[in-house]
C-alpha cells in the first residue's frame, strides 16, 4: 500500500475498508517529516497527540462508531493559528514559548469533523513576508528546488503539503499568502471572501483583510476543507451569517457558458514570458471546456498594492502594539522601568521585517500624515472595490496568473523590502476588495518549477470559482505531478 | 528621504529601541516605502470616505460567559514574571 499524495477522499476510504489503520497513516506523515526536516516546514510537530488520536479513531472504525466528515484525515495549522495547549508562535521570538490557551474557531471546527492534527507551521513572522524568510525558527526551502524560496507567508504549510508530509495545511492569507506560496509549490491554495471564515484565533495582523484558507493538492480536498471552516461565529463580528454553500456539489456542473474576463492590466511587464505563456495557453484550454473569455479592465487594480501598503502596516502598528511584554510573550531581561520594558522587547522579540512595518503603520496614522495616506488609501480601496463589482456584472470571474514569476532563490530579495512587495502584486487586489480567489497548478516553467494560475470570484462566489478551478483541473495533469 | 532623526522619532512611538545602524537603514528603505505608497496622491476621489464595507457586523447578545479557575490560571501562567497570582511588571520610573 503506497499513502504517497493521498487525498482526502482516498484517506477516508483506505480507513474505512481497513485497507490501513490511522496509526498508519499518521506514522507515514510523521517518517515523512522526520525524512525531510531539511524543509524545515514545521516549528512544532505534534507526534504524542497525533498518535494517540490515531489509535481512537482506529478504535471508533473497529466499534463502527459514528465519524466526522474528515475523520482520521492528519493535517497542519499554520503557526499563526491559536491550537490549545500547544505552542503558538507566529514564527516570531516574542511568541517562542507561547501556548495558545484555547482553539482558533477554524481549529476546533477541524477537530470536530475529525481532523488529527500533526504539529505547526513555520511562516513569516507574524505572517509579514512573501518568501518565508522573515520566520524567527529558520529559512523554508522548496521542494520542487531547495535553493529557492516556498513563497509566503504560509510556506510552511504550502511546502509540507508539496512534499507530502500531510494531506493538507491551513494557512492564512491577507495579500497572498495562501495563492502566493501554494503556486510557488504547486498546490492549491484558498483565499476565502473576507466574512466567510471566523477570524477568531488567527493571531491579528491586518484585522479587515485577514483570512484563513486550505492549502491542498486537489481542489476537491480545498472545497471539502473550506465547506468546514466556513461559516458564523459568535466570536468574530465580521464572520458572515450567510449559509454556507455545499461546495463538493458545485463542482461536478460543467463550465459551458461561464463567463470570464481576464483584466488586461494583469498582463503587463514584470511578468516572466513563461508565467504568461502559460496563463495563455489555460485561458485556451478553459475556453475548450466551454467558457466564454473575454477582456476587461480594472484601471485602478494597480494602485492595490500601494492602497495594501498603507493600510496593512497601519492595522498591524496597532494589532501589535499587545506585544509589551507584560502578560504574555516574551519580556527583555535588561528593562529597568514600564517604558523600557515595552521598548526592549519589541527592540529584542520582533525581527526586521515587523519593525519596520509597524513604523510605517505609525507615520501614515500620525496626526499629520493620516489624511494624506492613511483615509486616501481607505478611499482608493472603496474605489477598487466598485470598479471589481462592476466587472463581476459582466464576468462571472476573473482568470489572472498567481505571481509574476515561479520561486525566486532564496536571499534574492530580502535586501530589498520593496522588490519582495511587488511579489504580491497580483494577489492583494483580492484582499483590497473582499474577493475570494484561489491558486491552482497550472504548467512548470524550464527549471521544472510550478506555475499558478489564479481565478477570482466575486465576494462569496466560491461555488463558481472553485467550479472553474475543478473543470480545469480535471483537464490537466499539472496537480499530479509532485517534487522528488 | 526621511531624517535619522525622524526614523527615532517614529521608533519612539511606535515603543521599539532601535540600534543607531537599525535607524540608517530604515531611514533609507522606509523612505522608499512612502515613496512607492505616494503614487496614490494621483488618484482622484471623492471628497468624502463613503462606506463600502461588505460585511456588516453580526451582534450577539452582550453576557459574561465567564471562565472556569483553571482557565484563568493557565491565563496567568503566561505572563512573563507571576507573584502569586498576579503579573509582575517594573515600576513605572
Amino acid at each position: 500500500m503506497s499513502f504517497k499524495y493521498l487525498t482526502i477522499s482516498q484517506v477516508k476510504a483506505g480507513l474505512k475498508s481497513k485497507e490501513f489503520s490511522c496509526v498508519e497513516l499518521v506514522n507515514y506523515y510523521l517518517e515523512q517529516i522526520n525524512r525531510q526536516r531539511d524543509l524545515n516546514t514545521f516549528i512544532t510537530v505534534m507526534s504524542d497527540s497525533a498518535l494517540a488520536q490515531a489509535k481512537e479513531v482506529d478504535q471508533k472504525i473497529s466499534d463502527r462508531g459514528p465519524l466526522g466528515e474528515l475523520e482520521g484525515v492528519p493535517i497542519a495549522i499554520k503557526d499563526l493559528i491559536l491550537t490549545k495547549g500547544v505552542k503558538t508562535t507566529a514564527s516570531s521570538k516574542i511568541l517562542a514559548d507561547y501556548i495558545a490557551p484555547y482553539d482558533a474557531t477554524v481549529v476546533s471546527r477541524l477537530k470536530e469533523a475529525g481532523t488529527i492534527i500533526l504539529g505547526k507551521n513555520n511562516c513569516d513572522e507574524f505572517a509579514m513576508g512573501s518568501s518565508n524568510e522573515t520566520s524567527a525558527f529558520g529559512l523554508v526551502l522548496n521542494p520542487w528546488d531547495k535553493t529557492r524560496v516556498p513563497g509566503g507567508s504560509s510556506g510552511g504549510s504550502a511546502a509540507a503539503v508539496a512534499a507530502d508530509q500531510c494531506v493538507l495545511a491551513i494557512g492564512t492569507d491577507t495579500g497572498g499568502s495562501t495563492r502566493q506560496p501554494a503556486s510557488l509549490c504547486g498546490v492549491v491554495g484558498l483565499k476565502p471572501t473576507y466574512g466567510r471564515v471566523s477570524r477568531y484565533g488567527l493571531i491579528a495582523m491586518t484585522s479587515s483583510l485577514d483570512q484563513a484558507g486550505p492549502i491542498t493538492r486537489s481542489v476537491e480536498d480545498s472545497a471539502l476543507v473550506l465547506k468546514i471552516m466556513a461559516g458564523q461565529d459568535n466570536y468574530d463580528a465580521t464572520a458572515s451569517v450567510k449559509p454556507v454553500e455545499n461546495y463538493l456539489a458545485a463542482l461536478s456542473q460543467n463550465i459551458k457558458g461561464l463567463k470570464v474576463g481576464l483584466p488586461k492590466e494583469y498582463f503587463t511587464e514584470g511578468i516572466s514570458p513563461e508565467v504568461s505563456e502559460a496563463v495563455k495557453q489555460a485561458i485556451k484550454k478553459i475556453e475548450a471546456l466551454g467558457a466564454e473569455v473575454v477582456e476587461v479592465s480594472l484601471p485602478h487594480t494597480a494602485y492595490a498594492l500601494a492602497v495594501y501598503y498603507i493600510i496593512l502596516p497601519a492595522e498591524v502598528s496597532s494589532n501589535l502594539a499587545r506585544f509589551d511584554g507584560i502578560r504574555y510573550g516574551f519580556r527583555s531581561s535588561v528593562a529597568q522601568n514600564l517604558s523600557e520594558i515595552y521598548q526592549k522587547t519589541k527592540a529584542e522579540g520582533f525581527g526586521a521585517e515587523v519593525k519596520r512595518r509597524m513604523m510605517i503603520g505609525t507615520y501614515v496614522l500620525s496626526a499629520g500624515y493620516q489624511e494624506a495616506y492613511y483615509v486616501k488609501a481607505k478611499k482608493v480601496q472603496n474605489l477598487i472595490r466598485q470598479e471589481y463589482a462592476e466587472v463581476f456584472k459582466k464576468v462571472d470571474l476573473l482568470v489572472t496568473p498567481t505571481c509574476p514569476t515561479t520561486a525566486f532563490k532564496l536571499g534574492e530579495k530580502t535586501s530589498d523590502p520593496l522588490t519582495m512587495y511587488l511579489n504580491d502584486v497580483f494577489t492583494v487586489s483580492a484582499n483590497i476588495a473582499g474577493l475570494c480567489g484561489i491558486s491552482i497548478p497550472a504548467g512548470f516553467d524550464r527549471n521544472n518549477l510550478p506555475i499558478g494560475l489564479q481565478i477570482l470570484g466575486a465576494p462569496f462566489a466560491e461555488s463558481q470559482m472553485l467550479r472553474l478551478a475543478y473543470n480545469y483541473q480535471e483537464a490537466t495533469e499539472w496537480h499530479k505531478q509532485h517534487p522528488l | 528621504m526621511l531624517k535619522t532623526e525622524e526614523v527615532t522619532k517614529l521608533a519612539k512611538l511606535a515603543g521599539i529601541e532601535l540600534t543607531p545602524d537599525e535607524e540608517i537603514k530604515f531611514a533609507t528603505e522606509i523612505s522608499a516605502i512612502l515613496g512607492f505608497v505616494n503614487q496614490l496622491q494621483n488618484i482622484k476621489v471623492f471628497e468624502e470616505l463613503e462606506s463600502n464595507e461588505i460585511c456588516e457586523n453580526v451582534l450577539r447578545t452582550d453576557r459574561v460567559i465567564g471562565i472556569s479557575s483553571a482557565e484563568q490560571a493557565d491565563l496567568i501562567s503566561q505572563a512573563p514574571e507571576i507573584q502569586g497570582n498576579l503579573i509582575k511588571t517594573k515600576p513605572v520610573f
